[in-house]
């Protein structure tokens, strides 16, 4: 021991399984009754739902109706630019992971223990689980049910992994080209996956086109969030910008207290708060209209509108439901990532369009290359939790009555001979939103973590 | 000069809109008024045996329902998802393991699923296995569940309700005022006053004593009506009947909005700083004295906006009542548009939205600026 090495240590306490249950489960005689019985509550819940999914639930209404909750009537012969859409995504979303994110040992562990599940349990056969009773449900009902999921889920994951050592391997080579690179693929990619899925003219040899109107299912769902998610970001940047705008710094009024009974104050009050809008009032009283307006009502109604009323407004062009959902669904979170967008806006420090005003850039080039960019940055976990939302509110379509995932179970437990099995459907509908939801959640954590401007630090 | 060309090109295509509308909906001979509001609407709404809207009351006493079955989600949603986020958030700082993290598992779940699809598991996936009517399950009160909903006992006013009405009223309000003069009076001279003890004592005290006494009199201000099973439903008119419908959509809008308030309460204690727990602590307060006395009043400051966002986002999500045939206001408008034009019903159902929208916005920035922070 030296005379430099710290001369107070920090006590460690005693390690062990032991004093962990001790520190974290029973500390305090309150402590442990709580621990009693939350631990009873969670056994039982448990106990009870693995009771009905491996023993009572019948998963044949998902294994029968597979590619109907997948993607509705999409003709099976073109179902492959389906599956070709989502290994492309799947890919870029891997690369992106490998360039931006980190690869901790439980998503590692998680993701290699489902790849195992998923070979070895459909290899099972009902011979090998034994002819009844317990065996003969799981060979009937949860085999099938793992063996429709298995090329799907094999090949999502494998795709994923495929990427982020990609995403690694580039990230090595030159992060800087790496990240551009995938950042602008991110903005192709989207609109490719979508001509691949709709198809280009009926009559095409290649990729012939397919309606939207036969999206469904899963497809459909992943479909509008997609176009929204693309397509409402411009515009939202563009509403914060118009709500953002300024002009000229006003000085404050000082009306008397009896404004409202003379007339040169109504003036004077009035003429004060247009000069307060800024160089644009036009434009900014239509932003904040536009945002509140669609901010203050249920997208249920949004959508309800498009579909009953739009059709009405919109003349001889004829637009199909589908089509019409996504401008509606567009139109509405445009406000709100608005809002989000101008938060940021609002968190940079003035200095800094002062000091590019100061360097002779106009006021479009300060917002594109010194405002706008950092603005976006420091708003990124917010940005992502909008578009889980609007992932999952994309299921209110279902109202209206198209068939997405959750309208195609809501069909699908329609269906004779299914009508009973309403829980089963449901909670595979839960699954399948979770697993994506969850995934996105996930990925803005790590992003949060590493500080939102992780972009530039490499 | 290019705002004026911007202008120009929004009220272009707004006219062209409106233009194609007018002419659509005149080729199609719907004419857009109100007129249609005090005809009879010719279709029902049910809550459990209540019949709320018969066929032929109005359209505008069909919208009047639709906005009262709104406020009442909104309300016992508002409450009971406010207990819930509170409990959850606390439960997840908490210092036991096994809470902390069954308070996060909830939160991850209810948070990644969409609200509609719990909505309908809840719906159709759990109530319906309820026990039948027949052997309902029977609970304290009585109280009876199975599948046609909860009975609960219910209090009738009577013709002395009002006298009592204003005599609670005025206990509420009597206690409040000595509450406050008793705080002011510790404040200033330090005594122990039990301004809290006292205010509550008289605020609920003289309204439970005044009942006690009317009804000892022979003129109890409320008649207890307890439900009653007969044949295959509750007897009609006895007992209060949350049906199905309002379960689900109370039970779906409160965990999920009460899953993201958790998370709203969870970051708003963290972002007091841990000095406080440890001054407070170190004068003695107990875990939950320091909570409620020291860290969520702070905690409160930064947790009213965020918690005006999930008010509104509830507000709006009553919406899905609809689809557990909830009779909302989107339900009702949605029923109205098979009969009658469906542009001016929707533009007053969003209307109607954009108004309890504002009016919680409201609320809460008025409270919001009473928590502020008062610098000078």
């Amino acid at each position: 021991m030296t005379a430099q090495s710290n001369p107070i240590e920090r006590p460690q306490g005693p390690t062990g399984i032991f004093s962990w249950v001790r520190r974290n489960l029973f500390k305090t005689p309150f402590d442990g009754l709580m621990t009693v019985i939350v631990g009873g509550v969670i056994l039982s819940g448990l106990w009870s739902f693995l009771q009905w999914a491996i023993n009572e639930a019948r998963w044949s209404v998902i294994t029968e109706n597979f590619s109907t909750l997948m993607a509705g009537l999409y003709p099976t012969q073109e179902s492959w630019r389906v599956a070709l859409g989502l290994v492309l995504l799947t890919t870029l979303a891997g690369v992106s992971w490998g360039i931006w994110g980190r690869m901790f040992a439980a998503t590692a562990i998680t993701l290699v223990v489902g790849v195992i599940l998923f070979i070895l349990l459909p290899a099972a056969d009902a011979a090998t689980l034994g002819g009844d009773g317990f065996g003969r449900y799981l060979g009937e009902e949860v085999i099938p049910l793992f063996r429709v999921l298995q090329t799907p889920v094999l090949v999502l994951i494998g795709s994923l992994f495929v990427g982020y050592w990609v995403g690694r391997g580039a990230k090595a080579v030159q992060f800087k080209v790496a990240a551009r690179v995938t950042m602008t693929a991110w903005f192709i990619l989207v609109p490719i996956t979508f001509l691949l899925v709709r198809g280009l003219l009926p009559n095409a040899t290649v990729l012939p086109f397919v309606s939207t109107n036969l999206w469904g299912g899963l497809l459909l769902t992943f479909m509008l969030a997609f176009v929204a998610i693309t397509a409402c970001f411009p515009l939202g940047i563009l509403l914060a910008i118009g709500r953002a705008s300024k002009g000229p710094t006003v000085g404050k009024l000082h009306p008397p207290d009896t404004w409202w009974l003379q007339p040169q104050w109504w003036v004077r009050l009035l003429y004060h708060w247009w000069r307060g809008l800024g160089y644009y009032p036009l434009i900014k009283l239509f932003s904040i209209g536009y945002i509140e307006l669609f901010r203050g009502v249920p997208l249920v109604t949004v959508f309800f509108t498009a579909n009953l009323v739009a059709g009405f407004a919109l003349g001889d062009t004829q637009v199909d439901a589908v089509v019409r959902a996504m401008i509606a669904l567009t139109l509405f979170e445009a406000a709100y990532i608005a809002e989000i967008v101008r938060g940021g806006l609002q968190s940079l420090p003035p200095g800094q369009a002062e000091a590019a005003k100061a360097l002779g850039l106009n006021p479009i080039l300060t917002m594109l290359f010194i405002t706008l960019p950092q603005a976006l940055r420091t708003v990124i976990p917010a940005l992502v939790g909008q578009f889980i939302t609007m992932f999952k509110d994309t299921s209110l379509v279902a109202i209206i009555g198209l068939l997405d995932l959750m309208g195609m179970a809501n069909g699908v437990i329609a269906k004779p001979g299914f009508t009973e099995r309403k829980r089963e459907a449901f909670v595979f509908v839960a699954i399948v939103y979770f697993v994506f939801s969850y995934g996105m959640s996930y990925a803005a954590r790590q992003l949060e973590k590493r500080g939102s401007g992780a972009a530039r630090r490499g | 000069m290019g705002q004026f060309l911007f202008v120009g090109a929004v009220i272009l295509i707004l006219g062209w809109l409106l233009n194609n509308m007018r002419i659509g909906l005149g080729d199609a001979g719907i004419s857009i008024s109100y007129g249609f509001l005090s005809n009879a609407s010719g279709f029902q709404i049910n809550l459990g045996l209540n019949e709320l809207h018969s066929r032929t009351d109005t359209y505008a006493n069909a919208f009047w329902i639709g906005f009262l079955n709104t406020m009442r989600v909104i309300i016992m949603g508002l409450v009971l998802s406010t207990v819930l986020g509170l409990v959850v958030g606390i439960a997840r700082l908490s210092s036991n393991w096994l809470l902390r993290n069954l308070a996060l598992v909830f939160i991850e779940i209810i948070q990644n699923t969409p609200l509609l699809v719990q909505l309908i598991f809840v719906y159709a996936g759990i109530l319906p296995s309820l026990p039948g009517i027949r052997n309902a399950a029977e609970l304290p009160g009585p109280s009876y569940l199975s599948v046609k909903g909860l009975a609960i006992p219910a209090l009738n006013p009577t013709d002395s309700s009002t006298i009592w009405y204003l005599l609670a009223l005025g206990g509420i309000v009597g206690g409040y005022m000595i509450w406050r003069a008793r705080r002011k009076m510790r404040l200033d001279t330090g005594k122990v006053t039990y301004a809290a003890e006292i205010g509550l004592a008289i605020m609920f005290g003289v309204g439970a004593f005044t009942w006690l006494v009317m009804s000892l009199i022979g003129s109890s201000p409320f008649m207890v009506s307890l439900p009653r099973i007969q044949g295959f439903n509750y007897a009609s008119g006895e007992g209060a009947i949350i049906p199905p419908e309002l379960v689900a959509i109370i039970i779906g809008l409160t965990l999920y909005t009460g899953a993201f308030i958790a998370e709203v309460v969870r970051s708003g204690i963290q972002s007091v700083p841990h000095g406080q727990w440890e001054a407070a602590r170190a004068q003695g307060f107990s875990y939950f004295q320091t909570l409620r006395l020291i860290v969520l009043p702070q905690a409160l400051r930064v947790m009213i906006p965020p918690l005006t966002n999930q008010y509104l986002n509830l507000a709006k999500n009553s919406s899905l009542g609809t689809a557990c045939g909830y009779a909302e206001l989107f339900f009702v408008a949605r029923t109205m548009s098979e009969s009658v034009p469906v542009v001016p019903v929707i533009l007053f159902v969003m209307v109607t939205y954009l108004l309890i929208s504002l009016a919680i916005a409201g609320i809460m920035n008025v409270l919001n600026s009473r928590f502020q922070l008062k610098t000078r």
